[in-house]
């Protein structure tokens, strides 16, 4: 178990580094000097532009950039942000935890939905439930994410008046809210960005979870739990539901870059101040070592995500634990 | 010139596959070939043969939009009485701010995002392919260090590292555009493929090759390529409809293809700031997105239990 941690910890580490291989190229093929482009305008005294390119590792030789870019990213220095005004850092740091509320709710409201859409369609395969919410699934699943958000927060926040437009919280009124009320606040922020990423990512683990259990169905143990007169819904929660959340933890770590890059687009639909919003931000903005960062920290954050996955795997698997 | 190329391709493959189709089916299940009977099973699948029809019309739609447009799709006929229209017979999809007919719009921008999509799903299939085969093929430590790589890129979400790529490389043109996308997009084919490359280099007809003295390339080109091909072809198949969602998020995020061209995306873009009063900018081209990229993935879906023997025979 802690020899299967620590191997996959140090690939880990292995991924992150060929990421960061991967955009120190970036930097190095930019088309003229990035600095030029981080800093445009003739207006920044020098003094400034040399720091970017310090920053940056610019000022170094080809040989010892490398070095320098590997031991900067390995210490979490990203440089400065220009257009944000702070260090990279400090505007990642405020980012990255509104980014992980959105998903890990988005994540959990996936996977409950998913896997009951599931089970619906396997407990009666072939029949009408298991046609409709597969035609929903496949429907959901070739939505694009900031479309769905678009028109749910056309419906919903426009139309109906029902939940707020953008933000995390109301600029007006929070600060002067309790503290019920202001959970209650953020609470009504959450639904439609969480609803949006949930309700795409449950399209996907739906049509895995489905496939699963129906592979699981056609085994020998499944054979005799119905020889012995249980119910099919006895069958499927006990014997069949267990056995097929294993592939289900697989698709929990797979399932984390692509539920990101929704929370990127969702994020810039709803004005929510993560990550997503940064990136897109930082484009228009030409700020690259904000966009760096955040292709580096994402790639971290998925390594991680994918590494807890296995773990979750090994302790729900005995084989894995113990081999 | 790439567009044209795109639309084209669209065009032959749709035609290509209702023609293959007709052809399996003609044959029917009493030809020995897995190919043919996989057809078979496609031809007799009704909702897979809707969704290739629409297809066939989406392509047809993307070829012939200069005839079916009602409007010039950059034409701006009065900007002062016929902007911000709501849906109405003259103009079924509205117009928008700057009086610019959306469904023109809308069907004009098919042609570019199809074409981009197929031709980045083109450029994806082929590095994604070769750089797989040759993983699994050779094996071991170049194996090992192929798929770390592999890994690597698929950690990173890759909307990111399209804006990472794009806001580095400042102006995209088209070309550049879909290489863009097609370069970011076959890492998950690579894997695939080496899979699919690595149960078949142990199987019997394999070995007996090597045993008989054939050289690599023709082991790769006569025993794995033929088997690698339904793989390859579901892979693509569904990787287009993701793409087809791709390029439009591009163009939600202003980074796509430059905005006076009508795309999907482009147009709701240009909605999208006004959704509460333009809703039918970003309703209409979001539709045509779904309709798509859903006929994309029905299709995507028929063909891969019709290839898959052992779907195929549990129904």
């Amino acid at each position: 178990m802690t020899k299967l941690l620590v191997r996959r910890a140090l690939q880990g580490v292995v991924i992150v580094w060929l990421v960061a291989t991967f955009t120190f190229f970036l930097v190095a093929l930019a088309p003229g000097d990035v600095a030029d482009a981080v800093l445009s305008g003739d207006r920044v005294p020098r003094e400034v532009r040399a720091r970017v390119r310090h920053e940056l590792c610019l000022d170094q030789g080809m040989a010892l950039r490398y070095g320098c870019w590997i031991r900067s990213v390995a210490q979490g220095e990203f440089g400065y942000s220009v257009p944000e005004q702070r260090p990279v850092i400090d505007a990642l740091g405020d980012a990255i935890p509104n980014t992980l509320i959105l998903m890990s709710l988005a994540l959990a409201a996936s996977f409950l939905l998913g896997i009951a859409a599931g089970l619906a369609q396997a407990r009666w395969p072939r029949s009408i439930v298991d046609r409709a919410v597969g035609g929903a699934a496949l429907f959901f699943y070739s939505m694009p994410e900031f479309w769905l958000a678009l028109i749910l927060m056309f419906v919903f926040s426009y139309r109906l008046g029902w939940l707020p437009l953008t933000g995390m919280t109301d600029p007006v009124v929070y600060p002067y809210l309790g503290f019920w009320g202001r959970l209650g606040d953020r609470a009504r922020h959450l639904v439609l960005p969480v609803g949006t990423l949930a309700l795409l990512t449950s399209a996907a683990v739906a049509r895995f979870q489905r496939s699963a259990l129906l592979d699981v169905m056609t085994q020998d143990f499944v054979r005799t739990a119905r020889a012995k007169g249980l119910s099919e819904t006895a069958v499927l929660t006990h014997h069949v539901l267990r056995n097929a959340l294993l592939p289900i933890i697989t698709l929990l770590g797979l399932s984390l870059p692509a539920l990101l890059g929704g929370a990127v687009l969702v994020e810039r639909v709803f004005s929510w101040p993560g990550m997503g919003m940064l990136a897109t931000t930082a484009v228009s903005t030409r700020d690259y070592p904000l966009l760096i960062a955040i292709t580096i920290v994402a790639s971290a954050m998925v390594v991680v995500g994918s590494v807890v996955a296995d773990l979750l795997y090994a302790l729900a698997d005995p084989r894995v634990r113990i081999a | 010139m790439a567009m044209i190329l795109g639309w084209l391709l669209c065009a032959a493959m749709a035609a290509e596959a209702v023609q293959l189709v007709r052809l399996a089916g003609a044959a029917g299940t009493a030809s020995p070939s897995p190919w043919r009977r996989a057809l078979a099973r496609l031809a007799a699948d009704r909702v897979a043969m809707a969704a290739l029809f629409a297809l066939a019309a989406l392509a047809a739609i993307a070829v012939l939009a200069p005839l079916l447009a009602p409007y010039d799709p950059s034409a701006q006929p009065d900007i002062v009485a016929l902007k911000n229209l709501p849906p109405s017979l003259e103009h079924p999809f509205g117009t928008d701010f700057a009086s610019r007919d959306v469904f023109s719009r809308v069907l004009y921008g098919s042609r570019i995002s199809l074409a981009v999509a197929a031709l980045a799903v083109l450029v994806s299939t082929i590095i994604g392919t070769t750089y797989g085969a040759v993983a699994g093929f050779y094996g071991g430590r170049l194996d090992g260090a192929m798929m770390r790589v592999i890994d690597a890129a698929l950690s990173v979400p890759r909307i990111l590292l399209l804006i990472a790529v794009i806001a580095i490389a400042e102006r995209v043109s088209v070309p550049v555009l879909v290489l863009l996308i097609g370069l970011t997009g076959w890492f998950g084919t690579s894997r695939l493929v080496r899979a699919q490359v690595l149960s078949l280099r142990e199987q019997e007809m394999t070995v007996a090759a090597r045993a008989l003295g054939a050289r690599d390339r023709e082991i790769l080109w006569r025993h794995l390529a033929p088997n690698l091909l339904s793989t390859v072809i579901v892979a693509a198949t569904l990787a287009l409809g993701n793409v087809v969602i791709l390029e439009a998020a591009l163009g939600y995020l202003g980074i796509g293809v430059r905005p006076p061209t009508p795309t999907w995306g482009n147009i709701i873009q240009e909605g999208s700031e006004q959704i509460a009063s333009l809703w039918w900018m970003s309703v209409f081209p979001g539709l045509a997105i779904v309709c798509t990229v859903l006929a994309i993935n029905t299709f995507g879906d028929a063909l891969r239990d019709a290839l898959d023997p052992r779907t195929a025979n549990a129904r």
